[in-house]
C-alpha cells in the first residue's frame, strides 16, 4: 500500500478530534475573540494526542489489546464501568452533533429543510459504515476531510500578520477578553485534540488493520505524527482565518455559516464549495469515528466480538450496537437542539473520561513485563506523566469555566 | 454538577430580567456582530460571488439571531437610565431582523444584497454606539 493510504487511520481520526463540528466553529471562535493568541493551545493539545495515540496504536499493534481492553483490565470493573459510562455518553452526546452537522452542512449546500436533511444524514452514514469496508471509510473520510485545506489557503489570501502569528505559539496573557474566557478557550481547544473517542478509534483502527510488530510501528508512529499534525494544522487555519477576518469585525462566529464565510471572503465561490465539502467530508468521519467507537467500547468491556472486518455475522453484537447508536444520535438531533452547543457540552464533559482512559495506556505502554522490548522509553514516560498532569488541570477547571463564562459566551 | 451546568444552561437562556449596563454591552456586542456577519455576507452576495442556498440558509440563521435577541432585550427591565437605550436596542434589533429577511427572500438580486450590506453596516454602527451608552 502507498504511503498516502497508509496514514488514512491517523488523519480520520485526528479529524475527528480536530475539526467536528463543535470544533470547526470552536476555533473559529477562538481566533475571533483572541486572535492568534491561543494558537499554542492547539499544540499543546496536538503533542499530547499524538504521545498518547502512538502509545495505544503501539498497545494495539504488540498485544492486539485495544484501549478498552487495556482500560478494563488496569482500571478493574467499577473504574471501567465509570469509564465506560462517561465515554459512552460524551460519544453519543458527538454523534448527535456530527449527525446535526452533516445537516447543517448538506442544508448549506443544497438550501433544503433541516429536518429532512438530518434524515439524510443518516442513511448516509448507515450506508457508509454498513457497505464501505474500513480503509475505504478511512479514505473516503479521512482524504475528504483534508478539502479544508481551502482554509489553509483563506489564510494565506487573507495575509496573516507572520509575527503575531508566530507569537501565537508562545503561551502568554490575552489582551483581548477575560482571564476566564480565556481560560475556557484554552480548556476547550486541549480538550477537542484529547477527545478520548480518538484513542479509542485509533487503536481499535489498528487492530481491524492488522497491524503487526515491528514493521507497523513505524506505520503507527507516522498516523500518529502526520495524521494528529494534519488535523491540529486544519484548525490553526480555521483559527487563523478568523483572526484575520472576523476579529477586527467585531464578528463572534456561532454559526457554520459564518465559518463558511470565512472561505468566501478571500476566495469566493469556489472556496466556499470547497471548504462545506471538506466540513461534510470531516463531519462525516467524526460521526462514523463516534458512533464506531461507541461500539469497541461496549464490545471490548463485556468481551464481545468485535470490529467491521469481521462482518455482521462475525460480529453481530458489535454491528446491532452501532447501529443503535447511531439511531439514537439522530433520535437526540430531531428533538431539535442545536448540534454545535451539544458538541461543546460534549468536549467539556469528555473530561471525565480523559483521565480514567489516558492512565491506564501508559501504565500498559510502559509495562515492559507487558510489552518487552516495545515499552516507553524515557521520553514517552516523561511526556505521559507530563500530559497526564495537563489532562488532570484541564478535568479540574473545565466545569467551573463552563459555568463562570456562561459557555464562552463572557 | 451536571445538574447544575445544565440548570445554569436553562437559565441563560431564559427571557427577562434586568438590563443591567453590563448585559447591554454584551446584546449590543451580539447585535453588531450578527450585523456586521450579515454585512460580509451581503457584500459576497452582492459581488454574485455567493451561491443561493448559502446566502439564504446563513441570512435566515442571522435573521432568527437578531429576532430573538430582539425579543429577549424588549423583555428585560432596565435599571435606572437604561430605559432608552434598551429600547433602543430592541428596535435596532428588530430592524436587522427585517433586513436579513430581504436578504434572506432575495439571495440572488445583487442590487438589493448591496442595500441590504449598507443598512447593515449602519446598523453594526448603531448597536456599537447603543453599547457605549452602557
Amino acid at each position: 500500500m502507498s504511503k498516502p493510504f497508509q496514514i488514512a487511520l491517523g488523519i480520520l481520526a485526528a479529524i475527528g478530534g480536530f475539526v467536528d463540528i463543535g470544533d470547526i466553529v470552536f476555533a473559529t471562535t477562538a481566533g475571533a475573540t483572541f486572535g492568534y493568541e491561543l494558537l499554542w493551545a492547539t499544540v499543546l493539545g496536538v503533542v499530547g494526542i499524538i504521545v498518547y495515540s502512538e502509545m495505544c496504536g503501539r498497545v494495539a499493534t504488540v498485544a492486539k489489546r485495544p484501549v478498552f481492553d487495556v482500560v478494563r483490565e488496569r482500571m478493574g470493573f467499577g473504574f471501567g464501568l465509570a469509564t465506560l459510562v462517561s465515554s459512552q455518553l460524551v460519544n453519543l452526546m458527538t454523534l448527535a452533533a456530527e449527525v446535526g452537522g452533516v445537516a447543517l452542512v448538506l442544508q448549506l449546500l443544497l438550501g433544503l429543510p433541516y429536518r429532512g436533511l438530518v434524515a439524510v444524514a443518516l442513511v448516509t452514514l448507515l450506508l457508509s459504515a454498513w457497505f464501505l469496508p474500513f480503509e475505504w471509510i478511512e479514505r473516503v473520510y479521512g482524504f475528504g476531510g483534508l478539502l479544508l485545506i481551502v482554509f489553509t489557503v483563506a489564510a494565506l489570501k487573507l495575509g496573516p500578520d507572520w509575527q503575531q502569528l508566530g507569537a501565537g505559539f508562545v503561551p502568554g496573557l490575552p489582551s483581548h477578553g477575560t482571564e476566564l474566557l480565556w481560560g475556557y478557550f484554552i480548556v476547550g481547544l486541549v480538550s477537542a485534540a484529547l477527545m478520548p473517542y480518538e484513542v479509542y478509534f485509533y487503536s481499535s483502527g489498528a487492530v481491524e488493520e492488522g497491524w503487526k510488530p515491528p514493521d507497523d510501528l513505524g506505520l503507527n508512529r507516522l498516523n500518529a505524527g502526520l495524521g494528529f499534525g494534519l488535523g491540529a494544522f486544519l484548525s490553526i487555519s480555521l483559527s487563523v482565518v478568523a483572526a484575520q477576518l472576523f476579529l477586527p469585525r467585531g464578528i463572534d462566529p456561532e454559526f457554520l455559516g459564518t465559518v463558511g464565510l470565512g472561505v468566501l471572503n478571500p476566495l469566493g465561490q469556489i472556496g466556499l464549495l470547497l471548504g462545506l465539502l471538506g466540513i461534510f467530508f470531516a463531519v462525516t468521519g467524526a460521526a462514523i469515528d463516534t458512533c464506531f467507537s461507541g461500539a469497541y467500547n461496549l464490545s471490548q468491556f463485556f468481551g464481545w466480538e468485535w470490529g467491521k472486518y469481521q462482518g455482521p455475522r462475525g460480529a453481530p453484537r458489535f454491528t446491532l450496537t452501532w447501529i443503535v447508536f447511531l439511531g439514537l444520535g439522530f433520535l437526540i438531533i430531531l428533538t431539535g437542539v442545536n448540534p454545535i452547543v451539544v458538541t461543546e457540552y460534549a468536549v467539556v464533559f469528555s473530561v471525565v473520561a480523559m483521565p480514567l482512559t489516558y492512565l491506564p495506556i501508559l501504565l500498559v505502554a510502559r509495562d515492559e513485563g507487558y510489552m518487552g522490548e516495545y515499552a516507553n522509553g524515557r521520553l514517552g514516560n516523561v511526556l505521559g506523566f507530563l500530559y497526564l498532569g495537563v489532562i488532570a488541570i484541564v478535568a479540574l477547571s473545565a466545569v467551573p469555566l463552563l459555568v463562570l463564562t456562561n459557555m464562552g459566551q463572557g | 454538577m451536571l445538574v447544575l451546568v445544565a440548570a445554569v444552561g436553562v437559565l441563560s437562556a431564559c427571557k427577562g430580567g434586568a438590563m443591567t449596563p453590563w448585559r447591554l454591552q454584551q446584546d449590543a456586542d451580539s447585535l453588531a456582530s450578527i450585523a456586521a456577519d450579515g454585512e460580509l455576507l451581503a457584500g459576497e452576495t452582492a459581488k454574485g460571488e455567493s451561491t443561493g442556498p448559502f446566502t439564504t440558509v446563513h441570512a435566515r440563521e442571522l435573521r432568527q439571531e437578531a429576532d430573538q435577541l430582539a425579543d429577549v432585550v424588549a423583555s428585560t427591565e432596565p435599571d435606572p437610565g437604561l430605559a432608552r437605550p434598551t429600547a433602543q436596542l430592541a428596535t435596532t434589533a428588530r430592524a436587522a431582523a427585517r433586513v436579513l429577511r430581504r436578504l434572506e427572500e432575495h439571495p440572488g438580486d445583487e442590487d438589493v444584497a448591496a442595500r441590504v450590506g449598507d443598512r447593515l453596516g449602519a446598523i453594526a454602527d448603531r448597536a456599537e454606539q447603543i453599547g457605549k451608552q452602557a
